[in-house]
């Protein structure tokens, strides 16, 4: 017998870590074409910042995760004016390519500084929300269910933002031609940080959901850095959208290869699908509406 | 740099620096007939190797290998189960090893770089990442993390041979990679480099000139791969690691991107400064990481630009 509800169920659950690492890290480079080699590793930062918030401060969930996100908010907004901003003066075209290693720089800096501050164990907590729900038949914990919906609603809320307010229409313009943006009054300096500011929060929230199910370590950053990756890569560089539904997809595929294969393999598949969608359709499922990314 | 067409006469200086050191490489470990520094030159010659294979793509046509470990590793696995498994010498087996990185740089080739360059990035840093799972899983095949033990080039436990063969390697290496990059191809990889769209409208292959540069790159990974595999004598899937990947990377970098001779400076340097400091080993990480924030932002032209600035000019004063 198959277990669909139970694939359903274990794949919508990790598609929500996916949804906000891989969305921020579409939204870097869809934006301000960062490619990041160091989102994960703020999804780290973002775990051990949600672990002491809660048991350090003893702080509620909610509130922990509020927290965590405005910290990480700002850490993402510091490491624009600190040190992208002096890279993007001195980079011209090879901006995104000399992006790749600075944040492959800080991605080290910040892997082995929290091992060495925090050392290598694992940090957990036992349960934000105790308890679990009956869902057609089969159970799973309110952590779970919770973390699903909170990771939905911030999706919407981002996509709200970037849809409707002052702000999010700014960000978009960048995205379309950074070129044209000054001439109407916006200030591109400030829509960089708070790009950086946003994919730090989402980044870092997504951590704080990942260590409240399982635990922060301090290399907990290198496989969502991978994940992250293949997602962005099956929607199309720098497509949140397509980043949100190829979350679930990856998702749903590797908890049915978890399934069916051989532990292990559960990864391979992930490539696999890379491969296809490179060979048969390379901009991506959902890549048709970024193009001319490349011309900036 | 404008002045090198002036003609050899100018360059007689360079030459003279770059014989002496080639010189002193040869005749020096032998007179010193020390065990230990022999391993740390191996080291170095091997990194600066390493270093020149990164930087054929990371300073021509500026793709980063990001998975330049898989490279490495699938040549060494190669050659070492053809040794282990079937007595094959490492001196034949380097060559169908040679061929399976060469294969393979070219499938990833193949698939991303008439993409941009990104894409061969972050899919090769893939591919590496699965050649680990997959070594760590086939254990009946590669002993997984138990580690793979490598017939070793040389009988015996003298390490002077393998100084002369790894120096033998890099020569090679130079020599053909400086060879490619000053012709005809050296000039399209570098205004890919430059400008891809200028180079796409003067009719330029891009596609072509990028996978040709990303395979010789591979071969070279590969070569050093080998190397690595039968002279430490132990294989794990770890050599299929990022780490392998960022010290290349770092090298690269610190000693200057698109020299292809930097990473001789950084790797003598960085080597040196690990064996001095020994209990710093433990946090090479950190020092990589925080030296590419410090490349990327303060030095982009990494230690080779300092020699650029200040030496060159000298050496190229007319006698």
């Amino acid at each position: 017998m198959i277990p669909i509800v139970d694939i359903l169920l274990d794949s919508l659950v990790r598609g929500a870590f996916y949804i906000l690492v891989s969305a921020s890290l579409a939204l870097l480079f869809g934006i301000i074409s960062v490619a990041s080699f160091m989102q994960g590793d703020l999804a780290m930062l973002g775990g051990y910042i949600s672990f002491f918030a809660l048991t350090a401060a003893g702080l509620n969930p909610i509130l922990a995760i509020v927290v965590t996100g405005a910290v990480m908010f700002l850490v993402g907004a510091f490491m624009e004016g600190s040190l992208f901003r002096p890279l993007r003066r001195i980079s011209g075209k090879l901006w995104m390519f000399n992006t790749f290693v600075l944040t492959l720089g800080i991605s080290l800096l910040l892997q082995n500084g929290a091992q060495a501050a925090f050392g290598s164990a694992f940090m957990g907590v036992q349960y934000l929300w105790p308890g679990t729900t009956d869902v057609l038949g089969s159970s799973i914990s309110n952590d779970r269910l919770i973390m699903l919906f909170l990771s939905i609603a911030i999706m919407i809320f981002l996509w709200a933002f970037l849809k409707f307010t002052r702000h999010g229409r700014a960000i978009r313009a960048v995205g379309m031609n950074e070129g044209a943006v000054p001439l109407f009054g916006v200030n591109v300096n400030m829509i960089y940080m708070l790009t950086f500011g946003i994919t730090g929060l989402l980044a870092g929230v997504g951590g704080a959901f990942y260590m409240a199910l399982y635990t922060a370590y301090p290399l907990m950053g290198v496989t969502a850095n991978l994940k992250a990756w293949t997602v962005v890569l099956i929607a199309g560089l720098g497509n949140v959208k397509g980043a949100v539904f190829c979350s679930f997809l990856l998702a749903l595929i590797e908890t049915v290869a978890t399934y069916y294969l051989a532990s292990g393999w559960q990864n391979v598949a992930g490539v696999i699908i890379v491969i296809l969608v490179l060979l048969f359709k390379p901009t991506g499922l959902f890549g048709t509406e970024v193009k001319g990314i490349w011309e900036k | 740099m404008g002045k090198v067409g002036m003609g050899l006469p100018k360059q007689r200086n360079l030459l003279y620096l770059i014989l002496a050191l080639l010189a002193i490489s040869i005749v020096v470990p032998p007179i010193m007939r020390n065990d230990y520094l022999n391993t740390v030159l191996i080291t170095i010659v091997m990194w600066a190797g390493i270093g020149a294979a990164f930087d054929l793509t990371a300073g021509y046509i500026k793709v980063t290998n990001f998975g330049f470990a898989g490279f490495f590793a699938a040549a060494a696995y190669t050659s070492a189960l053809l040794a282990a498994d079937f007595g094959i010498s490492p001196f034949i087996g380097v060559f169908p090893a040679l061929a399976i990185a060469t294969a393979f740089g070219a499938f990833v080739a193949f698939l991303t770089l008439r993409l941009h360059g990104i894409f061969a990035a972050a899919f090769s840093w893939f591919m590496a990442t699965t050649l680990q799972y997959i070594l760590a899983a086939e254990v009946n095949y590669t002993r997984g993390y138990e580690g793979l033990t490598v017939p070793q080039w040389f009988a015996g436990v003298a390490t002077l041979p393998y100084y002369y063969l790894i120096l033998a390697m890099y020569l090679i290496e130079l020599v053909i990679l400086f060879k490619i990059v000053r012709g005809k191809y050296g000039f399209a990889f570098k205004i890919i480099g430059e400008d891809e769209t200028a180079a796409r409208t003067v009719g330029t292959n891009v596609t072509f000139y990028r996978s040709m540069c990303f395979t010789v790159a591979c071969l070279f990974a590969g070569l050093m791969g080998v190397f690595y595999a039968h002279y430490f004598a132990i294989l794990t899937p770890d050599v299929s690691s990022l780490l392998i990947t960022v010290q290349a990377l770092a090298i690269c970098y610190i000693g200057g991107r698109g020299t292809l001779w930097g990473s001789l400076p950084a790797a003598i340097v960085i080597i040196t400064i690990f064996e001095v400091f020994r209990p710093l080993a433990e946090y090479s990480l950190i020092i990589y990481g925080a030296l590419l924030v410090i490349v990327m932002l303060y030095a982009q032209g990494g230690l080779a630009s300092i020699f650029i600035k200040y030496l060159k000019p000298r050496l190229m004063r007319s006698n």
